[in-house]
């Protein structure tokens, strides 16, 4: 079955090449013009590339006693005001020696060795990187009759400030969340992890956009084949725009067509520092808090980071919960209808006559009942998400009478039926990974599908296929359903279990590195003081 | 390989389909299930308890035949045979007929006289009827018993079922359900046996007592008639022979079972060097065990029965028997164990006497003992059964006596 994919893909990779490009090549920075000597051309080209880009400041200025022309270039709004006028302007104005020559490169030179009172400058010698530069943040510094100019980094705009995570909240641990600030977002994860071998590599992702892309690995902890990988997939990005961490995560999962997402992400700088010390890659995206984590396994989406810092046993116990929490979101409507409808003799009889009675008249079949209210839920969660806050409890108000009392009282749906659908509600909101509950929403629609129509034994051939597609999947080369399937008890460590730290004493098999799995010295399960001194 | 998978997971579900789909108020779930024999070509008369659900909580709809609040309804059908009638019940009722909570079967006393015939294999065959269903004898018709209303349960045939269970861990019956009553009736002595559920009107009967005792006419209302379970009917060739009284019913449980969960009263007498009074002695057996070792000597077959209890003092009556002196316990013990082996020889006697039919178990014993000699009497068993000896030999060991020592002073029967 492989070839015949990978022959689709290539097909269509042949037919976008050949259709006539209407977005022009990537700008590459050999092929752009380079920058005139006269800064007057320079000023014209520049000009008419940011023509009605009112944001575009450029300030003239004479330099040393030589009155050397020279042009500052930078874009309102995204450059740091303070450091403009503090450090480079001032710096600049107060240049009174007189051995500035009046061309060649020394004079670019001195500027940035000697009066520039800034960390962060490079030389560039190309239109496109001027505009690339500027469009970016910084401040460049044209200087009459030098073919050189400075990129002065000067990034600095209004963001959000770190707050806690929306998403992912916890009672115990860091309350801190990423944010949508590339650089804050690496200063986050850095800060946790203080060693040069926490590796944060560019890439720069977008024809339009622009995007700044990091990967973060742990040198010498990371799977070396997995990085490659990472880096191969990142690097056949092509497309003009990267606007939140989705894009690159649905072009470089393995698997395009199944509903099982195959990359974790997370908000929580603790959770993607966990990842990386286990020898995971993690994709920051600039413009979105969410961090993108491979290679990511099944059990994953059934942890949330407060798992590691509540009492193991306790972690243990939370995790059970969850995985039945996972199987009654799937299945228990469909179950419902297949031990009703077909199966009656399966249940105690006393509950059977309760269902019977409380069926009484409802004039539909069991199925729509269920889809109904399925669907009624849906669109109540759904509604609840979108709308602003006061306007949200009005719709819990107005659908919990509908669910719960309204259509139970006219007789439309049996109250049992109400109990099923409320209980799947609750039970898929027990899965921390809002993606993999998506996930398991839509299969709990196939469920009661093949529940309706073949009963317990349509149930199981959906489980059956169900399982199969796990089995087959793979995230980055790691098995999804690991380590349950190929099984590895020493993984299973950290699983549906959570042992205590001191028992972790070696990282996943499947994801680090395997030269180096060690994470922490053995025995070092904690013991009261020896009496005997 | 991908078609073919394509196929394959097509014609999963296209081949099959929703032919048993059934919503669960288009449903009549059977309860109970009552055989009688009637005359004429259709011979079997079938009876059917419903649970009628919507009876359950409101008072909608008024119960059949069976009258009570509603919460069941019991239906008529006749037939040649046990399929043929539920195909027939079919046609009367607008829901479905579904089997498959079905806790009782019913048989009535001319049905089981005349012979349950292919009921066995009817029962066996059939998908929904399950083999752990109970099953029961009465002495009346089983349509009379299925339309008998019953104390605390809504619906009889739950009551019973609940009885029966309750009868598993301690009862003086020994609960039947189809699949041992078949293995019995298949079994080596082709002898077996149910509880026997009566129709009795205990009410009328007390009330009668009472008025005596305080010659006037009691102010009370009238009852209806009540279920008991009590009794054992025994089977031989799928033929009822006859029923055992209360006392030999126990002593069966206590021959093919165990004596757990049952009791033992007898009249306490003193005897040498302890003073003291007569008093019913009520024991409650909470453990026990029963071994019977057969034995073929050139005189015949001997059955060496041992059975040993250990039982709970529950009452002294009217005694003043000192349970803190061994003397005394001993003496309850032996005397105990004289009323167990009194009441196991009864029983004896009545199946090797007075029925002639093994309900005791010996030929399982002789079976697993001596099973090359067994295949060669296996065919004259029915005959030299009566003529088997038993040794019996009875062990009872009270572990207690409740929470008091002495006993409690009964000074007003002195005066």
């Amino acid at each position: 079955m492989r070839p015949f994919r990978a022959r689709k893909r290539k097909k269509f990779q042949e037919q976008a090449f050949d259709r006539p490009p209407e977005i022009e090549a990537k700008p590459e920075i050999p092929e752009s013009p380079p920058l005139s000597s006269s800064l007057a051309d320079n000023l014209t080209t520049l000009q008419t590339t940011f023509a009605n880009c009112m944001d575009l400041v450029c300030r003239e200025l004479t330099i040393g006693q030589e009155q050397v022309p020279a042009l500052l270039l930078y874009m309102n709004g995204i450059t740091d005001e303070q450091t403009v006028n503090q450090d480079i302007l001032k710096s600049l104005v107060n240049i009174r020696c007189s051995n500035l020559e009046a061309s060649g490169t020394k004079s670019i030179e001195m500027i940035k060795n000697v009066f520039l009172q800034i960390g962060n400058i490079i030389e560039i010698s190309a239109i496109g990187e001027v505009t690339d530069a500027v469009l970016t943040g910084s401040v460049v510094l044209l200087l009459e009759g030098n073919v050189k100019a400075l990129n002065i980094g000067t990034k600095g705009f209004e963001g959000r400030i770190v707050t806690e995570s929306v998403t992912e909240g916890v009672v115990r641990g860091p309350r801190e969340g990423f944010t949508e600030s590339l650089r804050t977002n690496t200063a986050l994860l850095r800060r946790k992890i203080k060693t040069p071998n926490l590796k944060l590599e560019k890439f720069v992702l977008g024809r339009v956009t622009k995007t700044e892309v990091n990967i973060a690995y742990l040198e010498g902890t990371a799977n070396p084949k997995v990085i490659a990988e990472v880096k191969k997939r990142i690097s056949l990005i092509d497309v003009d725009s990267i606007l939140e961490s989705a894009y690159i995560e649905e072009m470089i999962e393995d698997e395009p067509f199944t509903v099982f997402p195959q990359l974790d992400h997370s908000e929580r700088p603790d959770k993607i520092a966990a990842g990386i010390l286990q020898g995971q890659v993690a994709i920051f995206t600039d413009g979105t808090p969410f961090v993108l984590i491979v290679p990511t396994m099944m059990s994953q989406f059934l942890q949330s980071s407060e798992d590691y810092y509540d009492r193991s046993i306790y972690a243990t116990l939370v995790r059970v919960v969850r995985f039945f929490f996972l199987n009654i979101a799937l299945l228990l409507p469909a179950l419902y209808i297949a031990v009703v409808t077909f199966h009656r003799g399966l249940l105690p009889t006393p509950l059977l006559l309760s269902i019977t009675a409380a069926r009484g008249e409802a004039p539909f079949p069991t199925v729509i009942e269920v889809l109904m209210m399925e669907v009624t839920f849906e669109a109540l969660r759904e509604a609840g998400i979108r709308l602003p806050k006061p306007v949200g409890q009005a719709v819990s108000i107005v659908g919990g009478l509908v669910i719960g009392e309204a259509v139970v009282q006219a007789n439309m749906v049996s109250p049992t039926t109400v109990i099923v659908v409320a209980l799947t509600g609750i039970a898929s909101f027990g899965i921390p990974s809002y993606s993999f509950a998506l996930a398991i929403r839509i299969l709990r629609f196939c469920m009661i599908f093949l529940a309706a129509t073949l009963g317990l034994y349509g149930m199981l051939l959906g489980l059956l296929v169900m399982q199969a597609h796990l089995v087959a999947l793979r995230s980055f080369g790691v098995p999804y359903f690991a380590p349950v399937a190929p099984f590895n008890l020493k993984d299973m460590k950290d699983s549906v279990l959570r042992l205590p730290w001191w028992a972790m004493s070696e990282r996943p098999r499947l994801i680090a590195n395997n030269n180096n799995r060690q994470r922490q010295k053995f025995f070092l399960k904690p013991a009261p003081p020896d009496e005997n001194g | 390989m991908r078609k073919l998978v394509l196929i394959l997971a097509c014609l999963s579900l296209l081949l099959t389909g929703c032919w048993d789909y059934q919503e669960v108020d288009r449903l009549a779930p059977v309860i109970a299930i009552g055989l009688d024999r009637i005359p004429g070509s259709k011979n079997l008369l079938l009876t059917v308890q419903i649970a009628s659900p919507e009876g359950k909580g409101g008072s909608q709809q008024i119960g059949g035949q069976g009258g009570g609040e509603g919460a069941y309804t019991v239906m008529n059908c006749e037939g040649k045979s046990l399929s043929e009638a539920i195909r027939n019940l079919a046609a009367q009722s607008p829901r479905r007929i579904l089997l498959s909570h079905c806790k009782l079967i019913v048989l009535g006393k001319e049905f089981a006289e005349t012979g349950i015939g292919a009921i066995p294999d009817d029962l066996k065959r059939d998908r929904e009827i399950r083999r752990t269903d109970w099953i029961l004898t009465t002495d009346k018709t089983a349509k009379e018993i299925l339309e008998q209303d019953i104390a605390l349960e809504s619906v009889p045939a739950r009551g019973l079922d609940m009885l029966l269970q309750n009868y598993i861990m301690s009862g003086r019956v020994l609960p039947m359900d189809c699949n041992d009553f078949f293995v019995h009736l298949n079994g080596d002595a082709q002898v077996s046996y149910t509880p026997l559920v009566q129709l009795k009107d205990i009410d009328k009967q007390v009330t009668g007592q009472l008025e005596k005792a305080v010659s006037r006419p009691l102010d009370t209302e009238e009852k209806s008639k009540s279920l008991t379970v009590g009794r054992t009917a025994v089977f031989k060739n799928l033929r009822m022979v006859g029923m055992l009284n209360k006392e030999d019913t126990r002593a069966q449980k206590w021959l093919v079972d165990s004596p757990k969960g049952s009791s033992i009263s007898f009249t306490y007498v003193p005897q040498a060097q302890i003073n003291g009074l007569k008093g019913e002695i009520f024991l409650d057996i909470r453990a026990g065990k029963t071994t019977i070792t057969p034995h073929i000597s050139e005189d015949g077959i001997t059955m060496n029965i041992a059975v040993t209890a250990k039982a709970l003092l529950h009452e002294l009556g009217t005694t003043d028997a000192n349970v803190l002196d061994p003397k005394v316990v001993e003496q309850l013990q032996v005397q105990a164990a004289e009323t167990m082996k009194l009441q196991l020889g009864h029983i004896i006697n009545t199946a090797q006497k007075e029925l002639k039919s093994d309900c005791i178990g010996f030929a399982e014993n002789l079976h697993n003992y001596y099973p090359v000699e067994w295949k060669q009497i296996k065919n004259n068993w029915g005959d030299i059964f009566p003529t088997v000896d038993c040794q019996i030999t009875c062990e009872v060991e009270i572990l207690s006596s409740g929470p008091i020592t002495e006993p409690t002073p009964q000074s007003e029967s002195e005066e």
